[in-house]
């Protein structure tokens, strides 16, 4: 099982691939997407815990094909119909915690998001999602249009709180600290 | 061709002479006293004839007499027989002197010398007297083997001892002797000339027509055996003919002449289309040479292919990879904010212990992936380049493959085609062999029409001969023969005035006897009584039989030589001499004996010449007449000068 070490190394040091896979630009923009997502819904601003959710969701194909093509689908439900897929989801989410906490404040630092105390919000530089990248894989499409899916889905949750509940229990006994 | 003694003589030791000459064709009487030597003319002429045993009676005869000579008168021709006295207490001497063509006798035997046997006497004979080659061949399931007439039995019917001419039991000369019988009976059909003189040459064809015949019908027979026979194993030898593929098999036949047609035709010689070829495996070695050659080329060149394949994988691996990381750090493209502290935590201003990186860190991430990338790129072509010059190749050596495999699938039907022909080619010829021989045998049976053709010869031949020899016929002429000698006999006994004599007699031939038949039934000669009788039957008989003999020109001796026909009346004991004839009943009777004797003489022309020796001298001219020796007052065969 891979560690989180690598990703507690300077850029330089880390290994090419983890460095290229997980680099805060692409980490960065999957949360910005769902960030976007979920503000075309509603004016409340992201719960902090759920950008943690983003990338264990995105980026791991099994779980991504499990994920409901349309936004309106009860998490609950949802939820109970794929127990298996989400059983690995708390491991992913704890062993990722250090690439969404760098590709947040890289996002910070960029000035394209906003954290607060009620949650992430779009910063005043967002980044401009609708440029299309120079290249592209088929891979790297389906993530990005799941990170916007994902934002969508949380935004129509009739409380967030259903979905942390799914999933937060385990953050809060991993002890994440926001 | 008449046979006749002309004259006896006998020389004594000394060579001295003494005849007894005959007259021919007439009645010749020696008579005198007893112990005269009367009997022995019998026997010494019997002697000379080529009897085995010389009987002439012990005593002076055989003490004083050196030769014993017959000369004999064939029609003219003098034939004189000489033969050595045996002398005293010895049976036979086989000195014989036999000459042709001779005036008389010689005056001294010194003449004589061996120039002949008895066999060949008897011989000589049969031929003076003519007799044809003839044999009896007595009926199926006799034991005695045929018998050839010939001069031996020819004498039987010529002499009549003193003891047989009045024996009721004996007819014939020597009938008591063992076999004699038998040949008298199985001889007199060809004396009497029932047999005819060809017969025996018949009988020969006749014989050997039989023995062709059963040879050609046996070889008929087996020829139509193995005809019927034949006929089965031409259909089968067809059949195999057809399945070898010798015959169309639409080849069928009806006939058994059609099927061996047919065979003919399968058996010709022809020509045989091998499909050539010196080693049919070394081709095939050859091309799975080449085939494994070929195998092996093409896995190497599979494995190059394998081994780019698995190198422009890898590069395309790799090539995805770097293009999936090169797609995630292209995110950096969105941000187009400069450099900025990265180490600082922008929600805290803390210092970040890891910092985090920088904007232009990814980017050079990216550009260096964005070389790797393009020189992959580059290289890629070169590969499948590669990758498709040997596919190229591949494909090729997989066709060569398939030719060679091909090729050796076509070797391999083709050289069981070829095995398979060469069944059938070795199936043909042992088929063809087979007909051929068949063919061989079945034309010896084809041509059985020749065969049945010749039996049917053989066959009428057979019949002919069959006809002409037919033994009832031959039964009937004897039949015939018998017939006329019965007739005779009948005649002859009544003059004799023999009792009986007025039935109708016959001569039995199964018997040997006279057989007169009355009304009470047959009565055979020894159930006749009387002496007189007896030898009244036996000149009846005999003349009777003579007569025949000469009407039919018979080859019997033309004489017949009596002894003593008038002991009946006369025994020797009671010798009267000189008698009239006419003064009592015996008389009368011996007279009317010497008279039918004397006009039966002259009744056969000359023909036939009687010999008689007795001790009767009838006082009547013609009986002087006939008197050729009168042996009284010390006159004798042998003088007395001789014994001294």
């Amino acid at each position: 099982m891979a560690d989180t070490r690598h990703f507690t190394r300077p850029w330089r040091e880390r290994p090419l691939e983890e460095a290229a896979h997980f680099n805060p630009a692409f980490c960065g923009e999957l949360i910005a997407r769902t960030l976007h997502g979920y503000s075309k819904l509603g004016p409340n601003p992201l719960p902090f815990a759920l950008t943690f959710l983003v990338l264990p969701l995105a980026l791991h194909p099994a779980t991504r094909q499990a994920l409901p093509r349309k936004a309106n689908t009860a998490f609950a439900s949802w939820a109970g119909e794929n127990a298996d897929v989400l059983s690995t989801v708390p491991d992913r989410v704890l062993r990722l915690r250090p690439v969404s906490r760098e590709a947040l404040l890289f996002l910070s630092q960029l000035g394209a998001i906003r954290v607060d105390k009620n949650g992430v919000s779009i910063g005043d530089k967002p980044l401009s999602l609708t440029a299309k990248p120079s290249v592209s894989t088929d891979e790297v499409d389906e993530i990005r249009r799941t990170a916007g899916l994902l934002g969508r889905w949380f935004a129509h949750q009739s409380q967030a709180d259903a979905v942390l509940q799914a999933t937060g229990a385990v953050l809060q006994t991993m002890g994440i600290r926001v | 061709m008449t046979l006749q003694i002309r004259a006896i003589a006998i020389y004594s030791k000394e060579g001295e002479r003494r005849d007894v000459r005959f007259n021919l064709g007439a009645l010749n009487v020696v008579t005198g006293a007893s112990k005269t030597g009367k009997s022995a003319l019998l026997d010494i002429v019997d002697y000379c004839w080529g009897r085995t045993e010389c009987t002439v009676a012990e005593g002076e005869i055989r003490r004083g007499v050196s030769w014993f000579a017959v000369l004999f008168d064939n029609s003219g021709e003098g034939i004189l027989v000489a033969r050595k006295n045996p002398g005293p207490a010895v049976k036979t001497s086989d000195e014989i002197y036999f000459q042709r063509n001779v005036e008389d006798f010689p005056e001294h035997p010194d003449v004589f010398v061996k120039n002949s046997t008895a066999d060949g006497l008897r011989a000589r004979f049969s031929a003076i007297l003519g007799i044809a080659e003839n044999l009896y061949v007595p009926e199926p399931g006799a034991t005695r083997r045929p018998l050839e007439a010939s001069s031996g039995q020819a004498i039987f019917f010529s002499f009549q001892g003193q003891d047989e001419i009045a024996n009721r039991r004996l007819l014939f000369h020597r009938q008591g002797e063992e076999r004699i019988p038998q040949a008298i009976k199985d001889t007199l059909p060809y004396f009497v000339g029932a047999m005819g003189e060809d017969h025996y040459l018949k009988q020969k064809r006749y014989e050997d027509a039989r023995r062709r015949l059963r040879t050609l019908e046996r070889e008929f027979a087996e020829a139509k055996a193995l005809a019927d026979e034949a006929s089965g194993t031409a259909r089968s030898l067809l059949q195999e003919a057809k399945r070898v593929g010798l015959l169309p098999l639409d080849a069928t036949a009806d006939s058994v002449d059609d099927v061996r047609k047919l065979l003919v035709q399968a058996e010709a010689p022809r020509t045989l289309t091998y499909a050539h070829n010196d080693d049919p495996a070394a081709d095939l070695t050859d091309l799975e040479e080449r085939r494994r050659r070929l195998r092996t080329e093409l896995q190497e060149i599979r494995d190059e292919i394998k081994d780019l394949q698995r190198l422009t994988r890898e590069a395309t691996d790799f090539e995805a990879e770097a293009r999936e990381q090169q797609a995630r750090l292209a995110s950096i493209g969105l941000v187009d904010v400069g450099e900025r502290g990265h180490e600082v935590c922008p929600l805290c201003d803390s210092h970040l212990p890891v910092p985090v990186p920088s904007v232009n860190e990814i980017r050079r991430s990216l550009a260096g992936l964005d070389r790797q990338l393009s020189a992959v790129r580059r290289d890629n072509p070169r590969l499948q380049g590669q990758i498709a010059e040997l596919e190229a190749k591949r494909t090729t050596l997989e066709s060569d493959l398939g030719l060679v495999q091909r090729d050796i699938t076509t070797r391999i039907a083709d050289n069981e085609r070829l095995r398979v022909e060469q069944d059938q080619f070795t199936e043909q010829a042992r088929v063809a062999g087979r007909i051929g021989y068949y063919l061989e045998n079945a034309k010896a049976v084809s041509n059985d029409d020749g065969l049945r053709l010749q039996i049917a010869r053989v066959r009428a031949e057979v019949t002919e001969l069959e006809r002409a020899l037919d033994q009832e016929a031959m039964e009937e002429r004897l039949t015939t023969a018998l017939s006329l000698v019965g007739r005779d006999i009948t005649e002859y006994a009544g003059r004799l005035q023999l009792e009986h004599g007025e039935n109708s007699l016959r001569l039995d031939r199964k018997n040997l006897t006279v057989v007169a038949d009355t009304v009470d039934g047959p009565l055979s000669l020894p159930q006749i009584g009387s002496g007189e009788n007896w030898v009244g039957y036996h000149v009846a008989a005999h003349l009777a039989l003579h007569k025949l003999f000469r009407a039919r020109r018979r080859p019997v001796p033309a004489f017949l030589m009596l002894d003593q026909p008038s002991q009946a009346h006369y025994p020797p004991d009671r010798d009267v001499g000189e008698i009239s004839g006419g003064e009592d009943e015996d008389q009368a009777a011996v007279a009317r004996l010497y008279r039918l004797l004397l006009d039966y003489c002259v009744g056969q022309s000359s023909q036939m010449q009687i010999i008689v020796t007795d001790h009767v001298d009838l006082l009547i001219d013609w009986f002087r007449d006939a008197t050729v020796e009168r042996w009284r007052d010390g006159i004798k065969l042998v003088p007395i000068a001789w014994l001294r």
